[in-house]
């Protein structure tokens, strides 16, 4: 085919196109298409405020914020269902330093968090920016569940909720927060360490704790046993049974010393020794690790045992910029 | 008035129906912009993704008559974004789904080689192509959704399927 005819027929004034074009043409033809929404189901996205009278605002707040340096650090808010509201210092679609997220019960958020991640909002959460420490990027979340993605180095990245405090380790997680405090914390990827009053609690990929109003409850894996989860459940509530601890210790299986582990600190006298005996049953403890240094909680110790359930180097979890190490 | 332009007057109004149309007349639009950018698994969320963000946005659509440049320039920002957040590290080529791996015995080439082939050339060429042979495009037209002027369109038309010709010839696709 003379080159004219097929630039012709490319341009689409005429003639067929040549053999090798009609079939690519024709294989392409059979790429699927996604099926149609049903589009009188589907919530379109809206911007909540007239565009202009949101523009004249944006552009106001903007020679504000920008005079008092926070502009520069505003993160982009996406809306991904509904109609997220953008409150305190927040301007057009994103949140500085002091705004906050809603979403109502039919909404979704999307927060960038400038160069550590991202987080995706549950409907009927609120979540806000509040100061971290040094260059650590800090929010907190009210009520209501997060998505967090965080791709950056351990301990910059730290959701504050009523119960404690959620810091990344590299990790994706989900965190749940109900008005009265109770809630969940599970990783999906990489590790969280959720501090209250002190504690420390080192929440793996394949882990979660729940949250409650008085406290944290310890780490235990998502395929644990049946009876082992419900020994544990069992021993997180504050009218525990005098028999709690016996169930979670008679029902652990190996994997689960990562939640005995979490015990040690939690327990004193002759319950320790018991959870402490009950880990050298399950796993390979160090042999140049004393028990008394164990149940006298010498960090040290700790560490060594949490090394030899499989978990690496506490320190990683620990060390971070500005963390001390805490004291248990 | 032109039956498109009614169409998106309507969608405006609410019309669920019109924009229903809206969607059959352009989705092999988006989608073409759309694969131009990103892994296909991918691509049929975003083209979704990309019509229910036009119907929330519907209100600041200047010029009824410019709605599908109107369209094609938020698939490709939807697209960009995408990218950004996958940090350009996922590549197009991903296992294709057995439909798009079947060749037709007559014409010896399957879907998934064929739009292989297309995205492994810049992008300039990449999208008209895809608007070309997916969207099923006129020149005139790609230029109305693109901005190129229909100088551009033509260079990109011509050069975009020499590449595509060498690009099969190496690996052994059909000839002409």
């Amino acid at each position: 085919m003379a080159e004219r005819e097929e630039d012709a027929a490319l341009w689409g004034e005429g003639g067929a196109l040549p053999g090798d074009l009609a079939r690519i043409e024709h294989a392409l033809a059979r790429l699927p298409l996604p099926p149609e929404p049903d589009w009188t189901a589907v919530a379109p996205r809206r911007r909540g405020v007239p565009v202009l009278a949101y523009a004249a605002a944006a552009a106001l707040l903007v020679a504000t914020l920008a005079g008092l340096g926070l502009a520069r650090d505003a993160w982009r808010v996406d809306t991904l269902a509904g109609s997220p509201s953008l409150g305190g210092l927040a301007f057009g679609g994103r949140v500085a330093l002091g705004g906050t997220i809603a979403t109502d019960r039919r909404s979704r958020a999307r927060l960038e968090v400038r160069g550590l991640g991202e987080v995706e909002l549950e409907p009927g959460s609120v979540l806000r920016r509040v100061p971290g420490r040094g260059r650590e990027r800090r929010l907190a979340l009210d009520h209501g569940t997060l998505h967090a993605r965080v791709f950056a180095p351990p301990r910059l990245f730290v959701v504050e909720t009523r119960v404690g405090v959620a810091t990344d380790l590299g990790c994706a997680y989900t965190l749940s927060v109900a008005p009265d405090g109770e809630g969940r914390l599970a990783v999906t990827s990489g590790r969280v360490t959720f501090t209250h009053h002190g504690l420390e609690s080192f929440v793996p990929a394949g882990a979660w704790c729940p949250l409650m109003p008085d406290g944290v409850g310890v780490p235990r894996r998502e395929y644990a046993g049946d009876a082992f989860l419900a020994a544990v459940a069992a021993w997180d509530r504050a009218d525990r049974e005098a028999d709690a601890l016996e169930r979670v210790l008679a029902t652990a299986e190996a994997s689960d010393a990562i939640t005995l582990w979490h015990l040690l600190p939690r327990v004193s006298g002759t319950e320790r020794e018991r959870v402490a005996a009950r880990i050298d049953e399950l796993i390979d403890v160090p042999a140049d690790v004393s028990r008394e240094r164990v149940l006298e909680l010498e960090p040290a110790a700790l560490d060594a045992w949490w090394a030899a359930i499989g978990m690496g180097d506490a320190s990683e979890w620990r060390a971070g910029p500005g963390r001390k190490v805490l004291p248990w | 008035m032109p039956v498109e332009t009614a169409l998106v007057a309507a969608a405006r109004r609410g019309d669920r129906g019109a924009f229903g149309e809206l969607y059959r007349r352009h989705a092999r639009l988006v989608q073409s912009i759309v694969l131009a950018r990103v892994p296909v698994d991918a691509a049929a969320d975003l083209v979704q993704d990309v019509f229910v963000m036009a119907m929330g946005r519907l209100g600041s659509l200047r010029d009824d008559a410019a709605f599908a440049p109107w369209l094609a320039t938020i698939a490709r920002r939807r697209a960009a974004d995408w990218r950004r957040r996958a940090h350009d590290t996922v590549p197009l080529e991903e296992a294709s789904t057995e439909a798009m791996a079947e060749v037709d015995p007559a014409r010896g080439l399957g879907a998934q080689a064929a739009l292989d082939a297309i995205r492994s050339l810049p992008e300039a060429y990449r999208e008209t192509l895809l608007l070309r042979f997916v969207a099923g495009l006129t020149g005139p037209e790609i230029a109305t959704r693109t901005g190129l002027t229909h100088g551009s369109v033509r260079v990109n038309l011509h050069r975009g399927v020499a590449m595509l010709r060498a690009r099969l010839a190496s690996e052994g696709g059909p000839n002409g």
